[in-house]
């Protein structure tokens, strides 16, 4: 179990299994709701993705649900201050070798996974 | 008083009821199933989301559960009856609990045509704030035929088939919302604007002292371009609404939306 709380999959799932308790409890969403959200989550994040896969799907989830927004949010924020750093390293260095596509491209690929 | 209301986009004012008391969202004894589905989020939430999965089908098992005496029915049958709606009761199921009671569904038969009616029942141990006796204020003057917006000739318009202020029972216009009504799914793009038109219709609603907050994204239903808008509560007493609903009128006019 240990190994598999580490994974963004079981992050994810946690939060939002957590989200929908507190929001049943609170009376903020009905028990449909949460079982269409639960069902969703279930068929679009199966188990054994890897963490590369999982943060492709997570900007998608609160498109269908936007409840799901504040763990999308979330999610996306940690993403990008852990790629962040990184991402502008790399490109200084690429550009510092004059590896402009190569530094667009990445550029291009960390937006659009932050978006 | 849970109410339900429409706005209308194109005209942007508030147009012909909807209803009221509608298909409440069910709530059923939650603190023994939370419970139960909080004790795996830790250790397996994928087993937890199983579980919530699962409990969104029991629903209408759950609804079963819900006793209906034949007491009650004799009382709402006496009301239904006394407005003409109907002489036999061919159905009557529990909905689920509001802000100020619990609402029913009740089909009824005159001559052998039914008619489906939302019967709420309100709650007698309710009268613990001001806002909620100002609530109950409105709901006997409704009850008793006295308030009427509709008749007020005011933007807000809505049914009410007749009540009994002693039993606390209401007899209202009924819509299926969960099995009926689609949610329609939205672009963003669309949610934007139909929140802008929203938060405008509100913000006035509001200053108007006219309803509390209670609005969800489940209480909010895009048919044909209008927005239909369930369980707002009216927070005023009778004459204040009334002077506020005059209030409102006005800012409409003058910004030319009425």
């Amino acid at each position: 179990m240990t190994e598999q709380a580490n994974t963004l999959l079981f992050q994810v799932e946690q939060d939002i299994a957590k989200l929908l308790l507190v929001k049943l409890e609170k009376f903020d969403i009905t028990f449909e709701r949460a079982s269409q959200i639960a069902k969703f989550i279930l068929s679009h994040l199966p188990e054994n993705l890897t963490d590369e896969q999982v943060i492709k799907i997570i900007p998608s989830l609160d498109d269908q649900f936007f409840e799901l927004s504040e763990v999308v949010h979330k999610h996306m924020l940690s993403y990008e201050e852990k790629y962040k750093e990184d991402t502008i390293k790399n490109m200084q260095e690429m550009i510092k070798h004059k590896h402009f596509q190569q530094a667009s491209n990445m550029a291009f690929k960390y937006f659009e996974q932050k978006i | 008083m849970v109410e339900a209301r429409t706005i209308n986009f194109k005209n942007a004012e508030l147009s012909k009821p909807v209803g009221k008391a509608g298909e409440k969202s069910y709530r059923p004894d939650l603190s023994k199933i939370l419970g139960r589905l909080e004790s795996n989020v830790e250790k397996n939430p994928r087993q937890t989301l199983r579980d919530i999965s699962n409990h969104g089908e029991t629903k209408s098992i759950d609804k079963e559960k819900v006793p209906i005496t034949q007491e009650l029915k004799n009382k709402i049958l006496g009301v239904v009856q006394e407005c003409g709606l109907g002489k036999d009761i061919k159905d009557l199921s529990y909905i689920g609990k509001g802000l100020t009671g619990e609402v029913y569904r009740l089909t009824v038969l005159k001559n052998g045509k039914e008619t489906i009616v939302a019967v709420k029942i309100g709650r007698n141990n309710f009268l613990s704030s001001q806002e909620q006796l100002n609530l109950v204020e409105i709901a006997k003057a409704e009850t008793t035929g006295k308030y009427s917006l509709e008749k007020n000739a005011t933007p807000y318009t809505f049914r009410r088939f007749g009540g009994d202020s002693k039993e606390n029972i209401s007899i209202m216009e009924y819509i299926p919302l969960s099995e009926e009504v689609p949610i329609i799914e939205y672009t963003h793009l669309q949610n934007l604007s139909i929140a802008t038109q929203y938060a405008h219709h509100i913000y006035l609603l509001r200053q108007a002292g006219l309803v509390n907050p209670d609005y969800k994204r489940e209480n909010l239903h895009n048919i044909d371009g209008q927005l239909r808008i369930t369980d707002i509560g009216l927070v005023s007493g009778e004459k204040e609404t009334l002077e506020s609903t005059k209030q409102i009128r006005l800012k409409f006019q003058k910004m030319g939306l009425n």
